[in-house]
Protein backbone atom coordinates (compact mmCIF):
# COMPACT_ATOMS: atom_id res chain seq x y z
CA UNK A 1 0.00 0.00 0.00
CA UNK A 2 2.67 1.91 1.18
CA UNK A 3 4.70 1.33 -1.74
CA UNK A 4 1.87 2.31 -3.94
CA UNK A 5 1.13 5.60 -2.62
CA UNK A 6 4.88 6.67 -3.07
CA UNK A 7 4.93 5.84 -6.34
CA UNK A 8 1.76 7.93 -7.27
CA UNK A 9 3.09 10.64 -4.59
CA UNK A 10 5.70 10.71 -7.08
CA UNK A 11 3.61 10.70 -10.64
CA UNK A 12 2.04 13.59 -9.47
CA UNK A 13 4.59 15.47 -7.83
CA UNK A 14 6.41 15.37 -11.43
CA UNK A 15 3.10 16.18 -13.17
CA UNK A 16 2.28 19.09 -11.04
CA UNK A 17 5.68 20.46 -10.61
CA UNK A 18 5.52 22.58 -13.97
CA UNK A 19 2.32 23.97 -13.24
CA UNK A 20 3.49 24.63 -9.51
CA UNK A 21 6.49 26.96 -11.10
CA UNK A 22 4.19 28.64 -13.56
CA UNK A 23 1.85 29.41 -10.55
CA UNK A 24 4.65 30.37 -8.10
CA UNK A 25 6.50 32.32 -10.48
CA UNK A 26 3.79 34.12 -11.81
CA UNK A 27 1.90 34.60 -8.17
CA UNK A 28 5.47 35.93 -7.27
CA UNK A 29 5.70 38.34 -10.24
CA UNK A 30 2.11 39.43 -10.14
CA UNK A 31 2.70 40.06 -6.04
CA UNK A 32 5.65 42.26 -7.27
CA UNK A 33 3.77 43.87 -10.25
CA UNK A 34 3.79 47.33 -8.95
CA UNK A 35 7.57 47.46 -7.72
CA UNK A 36 8.24 45.98 -10.86
CA UNK A 37 5.85 48.54 -13.26
CA UNK A 38 4.22 45.48 -14.88
CA UNK A 39 1.40 47.12 -14.44
CA UNK A 40 2.77 49.83 -16.10
CA UNK A 41 4.14 47.69 -18.81
CA UNK A 42 2.38 46.58 -22.04
CA UNK A 43 3.62 43.44 -24.41
CA UNK A 44 2.38 43.35 -27.54
CA UNK A 45 2.41 40.87 -30.28
CA UNK A 46 0.74 38.64 -32.71
CA UNK A 47 0.18 35.95 -29.56
CA UNK A 48 -1.23 38.65 -27.59
CA UNK A 49 -3.63 40.21 -30.09
CA UNK A 50 -4.96 36.90 -31.14
CA UNK A 51 -5.29 35.45 -27.26
CA UNK A 52 -7.22 38.64 -26.65
CA UNK A 53 -9.13 39.12 -29.65
CA UNK A 54 -8.68 42.67 -29.53
CA UNK A 55 -11.12 44.05 -31.99
CA UNK A 56 -12.43 47.52 -31.55
CA UNK A 57 -15.84 48.33 -29.59
CA UNK A 58 -16.45 51.29 -31.97
CA UNK A 59 -15.57 51.56 -35.74
CA UNK A 60 -12.69 54.02 -36.20
CA UNK A 61 -13.82 57.70 -36.93
CA UNK A 62 -11.22 61.01 -37.62
CA UNK A 63 -10.27 63.92 -39.08
CA UNK A 64 -8.59 64.80 -42.43
CA UNK A 65 -5.91 67.59 -41.47
CA UNK A 66 -5.55 69.57 -45.36
CA UNK A 67 -2.88 66.70 -47.29
CA UNK A 68 -2.90 63.38 -46.22
CA UNK A 69 -2.80 64.02 -42.42
CA UNK A 70 -5.52 61.95 -40.34
CA UNK A 71 -6.57 62.69 -36.41
CA UNK A 72 -8.01 58.78 -35.95
CA UNK A 73 -9.89 57.89 -32.33
CA UNK A 74 -10.66 53.84 -31.64
CA UNK A 75 -11.91 53.28 -28.37
CA UNK A 76 -10.79 56.33 -26.76
CA UNK A 77 -7.36 56.14 -27.85
CA UNK A 78 -6.26 59.22 -30.73
CA UNK A 79 -3.68 58.26 -33.71
CA UNK A 80 -1.79 60.80 -34.76
CA UNK A 81 1.48 60.01 -36.42
CA UNK A 82 3.74 56.97 -35.57
CA UNK A 83 4.14 57.96 -32.06
CA UNK A 84 1.84 55.75 -29.16
CA UNK A 85 -1.83 56.49 -29.56
CA UNK A 86 -3.27 59.54 -26.69
CA UNK A 87 -5.61 57.91 -24.35
CA UNK A 88 -8.95 60.77 -24.83
CA UNK A 89 -12.30 59.82 -23.36
CA UNK A 90 -14.83 59.88 -26.23
CA UNK A 91 -15.94 61.13 -28.35
CA UNK A 92 -13.62 63.26 -30.39
CA UNK A 93 -15.46 66.27 -31.39
CA UNK A 94 -13.01 68.09 -33.71
CA UNK A 95 -9.14 67.99 -35.15
CA UNK A 96 -7.40 71.27 -35.84
CA UNK A 97 -3.73 72.35 -36.83
CA UNK A 98 -2.62 74.73 -34.40
CA UNK A 99 0.17 78.02 -35.78
CA UNK A 100 2.84 76.41 -34.38
CA UNK A 101 2.00 73.66 -36.43
CA UNK A 102 1.16 71.49 -34.02
CA UNK A 103 -1.74 69.34 -34.05
CA UNK A 104 -4.93 69.81 -31.19
CA UNK A 105 -7.69 67.78 -30.76
CA UNK A 106 -10.91 67.57 -28.33
CA UNK A 107 -13.64 65.49 -26.99
CA UNK A 108 -15.32 68.96 -25.84
CA UNK A 109 -13.97 68.49 -22.23
CA UNK A 110 -10.34 68.31 -22.76
CA UNK A 111 -7.88 69.16 -25.39
CA UNK A 112 -4.83 67.55 -26.37
CA UNK A 113 -2.04 69.03 -28.12
CA UNK A 114 0.75 66.77 -30.17
CA UNK A 115 3.15 67.09 -32.75
CA UNK A 116 2.86 65.87 -36.28
CA UNK A 117 4.32 62.46 -35.38
CA UNK A 118 1.47 61.93 -32.15
CA UNK A 119 4.20 62.84 -29.71
CA UNK A 120 2.09 64.24 -26.62
CA UNK A 121 3.19 68.20 -25.92
CA UNK A 122 0.16 69.02 -23.61
CA UNK A 123 -3.58 68.18 -22.50
CA UNK A 124 -5.73 70.54 -20.45
CA UNK A 125 -9.19 71.09 -19.62
CA UNK A 126 -10.92 73.09 -22.45
CA UNK A 127 -14.75 73.68 -23.24
CA UNK A 128 -14.19 76.01 -25.98
CA UNK A 129 -13.04 73.62 -28.78
CA UNK A 130 -14.68 73.98 -31.89
CA UNK A 131 -16.47 71.14 -32.78
CA UNK A 132 -15.49 70.21 -36.60
CA UNK A 133 -17.33 67.58 -38.94
CA UNK A 134 -15.68 63.87 -38.94
CA UNK A 135 -14.66 62.73 -42.04
CA UNK A 136 -14.85 59.90 -44.22
CA UNK A 137 -11.87 57.32 -43.76
CA UNK A 138 -10.18 55.98 -46.70
CA UNK A 139 -9.61 51.85 -46.51
CA UNK A 140 -5.95 52.19 -46.08
CA UNK A 141 -5.96 54.63 -42.92
CA UNK A 142 -8.43 52.45 -41.02
CA UNK A 143 -6.26 49.64 -41.55
CA UNK A 144 -3.50 51.01 -40.84
CA UNK A 145 -5.08 52.36 -37.57
CA UNK A 146 -7.04 48.88 -37.16
CA UNK A 147 -3.50 46.90 -37.07
CA UNK A 148 -2.08 49.22 -35.03
CA UNK A 149 -4.58 48.67 -32.54
CA UNK A 150 -4.91 45.37 -32.49
CA UNK A 151 -1.14 45.24 -31.77
CA UNK A 152 -0.98 47.13 -28.86
CA UNK A 153 -0.56 45.17 -26.63
CA UNK A 154 -1.95 44.09 -23.20
CA UNK A 155 -0.40 45.49 -19.80
CA UNK A 156 1.85 43.18 -18.78
CA UNK A 157 0.48 42.50 -14.81
CA UNK A 158 -2.80 41.65 -17.26
CA UNK A 159 -0.93 38.52 -19.10
CA UNK A 160 0.93 37.23 -15.80
CA UNK A 161 -2.52 36.81 -14.13
CA UNK A 162 -4.29 35.25 -16.43
CA UNK A 163 -1.04 32.99 -17.07
CA UNK A 164 -1.64 32.71 -13.20
CA UNK A 165 -5.38 31.19 -13.50
CA UNK A 166 -4.92 29.78 -17.04
CA UNK A 167 -7.27 31.86 -18.96
CA UNK A 168 -4.41 32.66 -21.59
CA UNK A 169 -4.27 29.21 -22.70
CA UNK A 170 -7.88 29.54 -23.90
CA UNK A 171 -11.41 28.15 -22.43
CA UNK A 172 -9.60 24.79 -21.45
CA UNK A 173 -6.73 26.89 -19.49
CA UNK A 174 -9.13 27.36 -16.18
CA UNK A 175 -9.37 23.75 -16.35
CA UNK A 176 -6.11 22.79 -16.35
CA UNK A 177 -4.56 25.29 -13.75
CA UNK A 178 -7.83 23.69 -11.86
CA UNK A 179 -6.51 20.08 -12.63
CA UNK A 180 -2.95 21.08 -11.66
CA UNK A 181 -4.80 22.55 -8.03
CA UNK A 182 -6.54 19.47 -7.97
CA UNK A 183 -2.86 17.72 -7.97
CA UNK A 184 -1.56 19.52 -5.63
CA UNK A 185 -4.06 19.18 -3.31
CA UNK A 186 -3.66 15.65 -3.62
CA UNK A 187 -0.04 15.88 -3.34
CA UNK A 188 -0.14 17.55 0.06
CA UNK A 189 -2.42 14.74 0.92
CA UNK A 190 -0.15 11.95 0.22
CA UNK A 191 2.77 13.50 1.72
CA UNK A 192 1.11 13.92 5.03
CA UNK A 193 -0.23 10.06 4.53
CA UNK A 194 2.98 8.92 3.78
CA UNK A 195 4.62 10.76 6.69
CA UNK A 196 2.43 9.64 9.00
CA UNK A 197 2.30 6.41 8.80
CA UNK A 198 6.28 6.29 8.15
CA UNK A 199 6.16 7.73 11.58
CA UNK A 200 3.80 4.73 12.95
CA UNK A 201 5.85 2.41 11.43
CA UNK A 202 9.65 3.77 13.15
CA UNK A 203 7.73 4.17 15.99
CA UNK A 204 6.71 0.14 15.64
CA UNK A 205 10.45 -0.87 14.51
CA UNK A 206 11.33 0.73 17.88
CA UNK A 207 9.03 -0.35 20.22
CA UNK A 208 9.31 -4.05 18.62
CA UNK A 209 13.58 -3.23 19.04
CA UNK A 210 13.25 -2.37 22.67
CA UNK A 211 11.22 -5.27 23.37
CA UNK A 212 13.62 -7.67 21.60
CA UNK A 213 16.51 -6.00 23.78
CA UNK A 214 14.51 -6.78 27.09
CA UNK A 215 13.93 -10.16 26.67
CA UNK A 216 17.65 -10.94 26.03
CA UNK A 217 18.21 -9.14 29.07
CA UNK A 218 15.90 -11.18 30.81
CA UNK B 1 -42.36 40.47 -31.49
CA UNK B 2 -40.85 36.72 -30.40
CA UNK B 3 -39.16 35.62 -27.31
CA UNK B 4 -36.32 35.30 -29.16
CA UNK B 5 -36.28 38.79 -30.42
CA UNK B 6 -37.02 40.24 -27.62
CA UNK B 7 -34.41 38.72 -25.49
CA UNK B 8 -32.19 39.42 -28.22
CA UNK B 9 -33.22 43.10 -27.55
CA UNK B 10 -32.64 43.22 -24.17
CA UNK B 11 -29.00 42.06 -24.54
CA UNK B 12 -28.30 44.69 -26.86
CA UNK B 13 -29.41 47.63 -24.75
CA UNK B 14 -28.08 46.04 -21.82
CA UNK B 15 -24.65 45.93 -23.51
CA UNK B 16 -25.54 49.74 -24.91
CA UNK B 17 -25.84 51.04 -21.32
CA UNK B 18 -22.97 49.26 -20.04
CA UNK B 19 -20.68 50.86 -23.01
CA UNK B 20 -22.61 54.17 -22.09
CA UNK B 21 -21.77 53.29 -18.37
CA UNK B 22 -17.82 53.02 -19.18
CA UNK B 23 -17.49 55.57 -21.58
CA UNK B 24 -19.20 58.75 -20.25
CA UNK B 25 -18.02 59.13 -16.79
CA UNK B 26 -14.28 59.21 -18.04
CA UNK B 27 -15.23 62.45 -20.10
CA UNK B 28 -17.78 63.49 -17.64
CA UNK B 29 -14.50 63.68 -15.01
CA UNK B 30 -13.16 65.96 -17.77
CA UNK B 31 -16.27 68.18 -17.53
CA UNK B 32 -15.65 68.42 -13.94
CA UNK B 33 -12.00 69.49 -13.51
CA UNK B 34 -12.82 71.85 -16.59
CA UNK B 35 -15.41 72.97 -14.59
CA UNK B 36 -13.45 73.04 -11.37
CA UNK B 37 -10.29 74.34 -12.56
CA UNK B 38 -12.26 77.62 -14.42
CA UNK B 39 -13.40 78.30 -9.96
CA UNK B 40 -10.12 77.55 -9.08
CA UNK B 41 -8.77 80.35 -11.47
CA UNK B 42 -11.84 82.44 -10.80
CA UNK B 43 -10.83 82.49 -7.30
CA UNK B 44 -6.51 82.48 -7.21
CA UNK B 45 -7.18 86.06 -9.94
CA UNK B 46 -10.39 87.11 -8.53
CA UNK B 47 -12.42 86.70 -11.50
CA UNK B 48 -9.80 87.56 -14.17
CA UNK B 49 -7.50 85.18 -14.79
CA UNK B 50 -4.45 86.14 -17.27
CA UNK B 51 -3.64 84.22 -20.52
CA UNK B 52 -2.21 80.92 -19.47
CA UNK B 53 1.62 80.17 -20.17
CA UNK B 54 3.60 77.51 -21.52
CA UNK B 55 6.76 75.84 -19.83
CA UNK B 56 8.66 73.47 -21.82
CA UNK B 57 9.83 70.42 -19.95
CA UNK B 58 13.63 70.89 -21.46
CA UNK B 59 16.91 68.83 -20.89
CA UNK B 60 17.35 70.56 -17.48
CA UNK B 61 13.93 70.42 -16.54
CA UNK B 62 13.44 66.56 -17.20
CA UNK B 63 16.29 65.31 -15.15
CA UNK B 64 15.08 67.15 -12.11
CA UNK B 65 11.15 66.29 -12.98
CA UNK B 66 11.85 62.49 -13.17
CA UNK B 67 13.69 62.74 -9.93
CA UNK B 68 10.06 64.14 -8.63
CA UNK B 69 7.58 61.80 -9.92
CA UNK B 70 9.92 58.93 -10.28
CA UNK B 71 8.90 58.48 -14.07
CA UNK B 72 8.94 60.78 -17.04
CA UNK B 73 6.42 63.65 -17.18
CA UNK B 74 5.01 62.34 -20.62
CA UNK B 75 4.56 65.67 -22.39
CA UNK B 76 6.30 68.50 -24.07
CA UNK B 77 5.42 71.12 -21.94
CA UNK B 78 3.04 72.14 -19.25
CA UNK B 79 0.44 75.10 -19.01
CA UNK B 80 0.26 77.91 -16.17
CA UNK B 81 -0.99 80.53 -15.59
CA UNK B 82 0.76 83.57 -13.68
CA UNK B 83 0.02 87.04 -12.27
CA UNK B 84 2.72 88.90 -10.49
CA UNK B 85 4.02 85.93 -8.02
CA UNK B 86 1.09 84.09 -8.20
CA UNK B 87 0.86 81.05 -10.18
CA UNK B 88 -1.64 78.53 -11.26
CA UNK B 89 -0.70 74.67 -12.19
CA UNK B 90 -3.31 72.19 -12.96
CA UNK B 91 -1.22 68.96 -13.28
CA UNK B 92 -2.03 65.29 -13.13
CA UNK B 93 -0.43 61.75 -11.52
CA UNK B 94 -1.82 58.25 -12.01
CA UNK B 95 -2.98 57.51 -8.07
CA UNK B 96 -2.50 53.44 -8.66
CA UNK B 97 -4.69 53.38 -12.27
CA UNK B 98 -5.83 56.30 -13.35
CA UNK B 99 -5.18 60.15 -13.39
CA UNK B 100 -5.87 62.30 -10.41
CA UNK B 101 -6.00 66.30 -11.67
CA UNK B 102 -4.70 68.81 -8.82
CA UNK B 103 -5.16 72.16 -9.05
CA UNK B 104 -2.49 74.05 -7.09
CA UNK B 105 -2.09 77.70 -6.58
CA UNK B 106 1.62 79.12 -5.58
CA UNK B 107 2.47 82.53 -3.96
CA UNK B 108 5.90 83.80 -3.34
CA UNK B 109 7.22 79.85 -3.39
CA UNK B 110 4.78 79.01 -1.42
CA UNK B 111 1.59 76.84 -1.86
CA UNK B 112 -1.68 79.36 -1.19
CA UNK B 113 -4.20 76.37 -2.25
CA UNK B 114 -4.51 73.22 -3.44
CA UNK B 115 -7.93 71.63 -4.67
CA UNK B 116 -8.28 67.96 -6.27
CA UNK B 117 -10.13 69.09 -9.23
CA UNK B 118 -11.17 64.97 -10.69
CA UNK B 119 -10.56 62.15 -9.27
CA UNK B 120 -11.39 58.91 -11.19
CA UNK B 121 -10.05 56.46 -8.93
CA UNK B 122 -12.24 54.05 -6.71
CA UNK B 123 -10.19 53.88 -3.81
CA UNK B 124 -8.18 56.77 -1.71
CA UNK B 125 -10.69 59.69 -2.52
CA UNK B 126 -10.95 60.90 1.07
CA UNK B 127 -7.71 63.06 -0.19
CA UNK B 128 -10.36 65.60 -2.04
CA UNK B 129 -11.29 66.56 1.36
CA UNK B 130 -9.97 69.62 2.84
CA UNK B 131 -8.92 68.18 6.09
CA UNK B 132 -5.95 66.96 3.76
CA UNK B 133 -5.13 69.03 1.26
CA UNK B 134 -5.21 72.22 4.05
CA UNK B 135 -1.78 70.68 5.00
CA UNK B 136 -0.25 71.71 1.99
CA UNK B 137 -1.03 75.52 2.73
CA UNK B 138 2.64 77.34 3.29
CA UNK B 139 4.09 74.37 2.41
CA UNK B 140 7.58 75.12 0.31
CA UNK B 141 10.72 73.36 -1.44
CA UNK B 142 13.63 73.54 -0.35
CA UNK B 143 17.23 72.57 -2.55
CA UNK B 144 16.42 68.90 -1.61
CA UNK B 145 13.16 69.13 -3.83
CA UNK B 146 10.92 67.43 -0.78
CA UNK B 147 8.47 69.45 1.18
CA UNK B 148 9.42 71.87 4.21
CA UNK B 149 6.77 69.73 6.38
CA UNK B 150 5.38 66.55 7.05
CA UNK B 151 2.12 65.54 4.97
CA UNK B 152 0.12 62.55 7.35
CA UNK B 153 -1.13 60.07 4.75
CA UNK B 154 -4.81 58.75 4.80
CA UNK B 155 -4.86 54.80 5.72
CA UNK B 156 -6.27 53.26 2.73
CA UNK B 157 -4.85 56.02 0.17
CA UNK B 158 -1.71 55.43 0.27
CA UNK B 159 -1.21 55.68 -3.38
CA UNK B 160 -3.62 58.64 -3.60
CA UNK B 161 -1.33 60.63 -0.96
CA UNK B 162 2.11 59.73 -2.61
CA UNK B 163 0.53 61.58 -5.76
CA UNK B 164 -0.61 64.69 -4.42
CA UNK B 165 2.86 64.77 -2.62
CA UNK B 166 4.53 64.68 -5.72
CA UNK B 167 2.05 66.72 -7.56
CA UNK B 168 2.74 70.01 -4.70
CA UNK B 169 6.62 68.68 -5.07
CA UNK B 170 6.18 68.92 -8.76
CA UNK B 171 3.81 72.68 -8.99
CA UNK B 172 6.96 74.14 -6.63
CA UNK B 173 9.70 73.23 -8.47
CA UNK B 174 7.56 74.74 -11.84
CA UNK B 175 6.95 77.86 -10.44
CA UNK B 176 11.12 78.05 -8.74
CA UNK B 177 12.11 77.96 -12.52
CA UNK B 178 9.56 80.34 -14.06
CA UNK B 179 10.49 82.78 -11.17
CA UNK B 180 13.93 82.55 -11.33
CA UNK B 181 13.51 82.57 -15.27
CA UNK B 182 11.86 85.99 -14.60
Amino acid sequence: MSRVLFRWHRRIGITSAVFVLVLAVTGLLLLLAQPLGLDQKTIGGELVAKSYNQTPKSAPMGYQLGDDKWVVMVDGLVYVGDASPTALAPPLIGASKTDDGLIAFSNGAQTVITRRDGTLVERYADSTFQKTRAGALPNDVREKVLARYQGRGMSASRILLDIHTGRFFGKAGPWVMGLASALLILLSLSGIVMWSTAGQRRRRRERLQKQAANSKIG
Amino acid sequence: MSSVHLYKWLISALLASLLFAVSVPARADDLTAAAAQEKLLASAFQGAPPVPKTLWINKALKKDVKKILRHDYGALRVRYWQQGARTVWVLEEIGKYKPITVGIVINEGAIEKLDVLAYRESHGWEVRHDFFTHQFIGARLPKNKKLDRKIDGISGATLSVRALKKLARLALYFDARVQANE
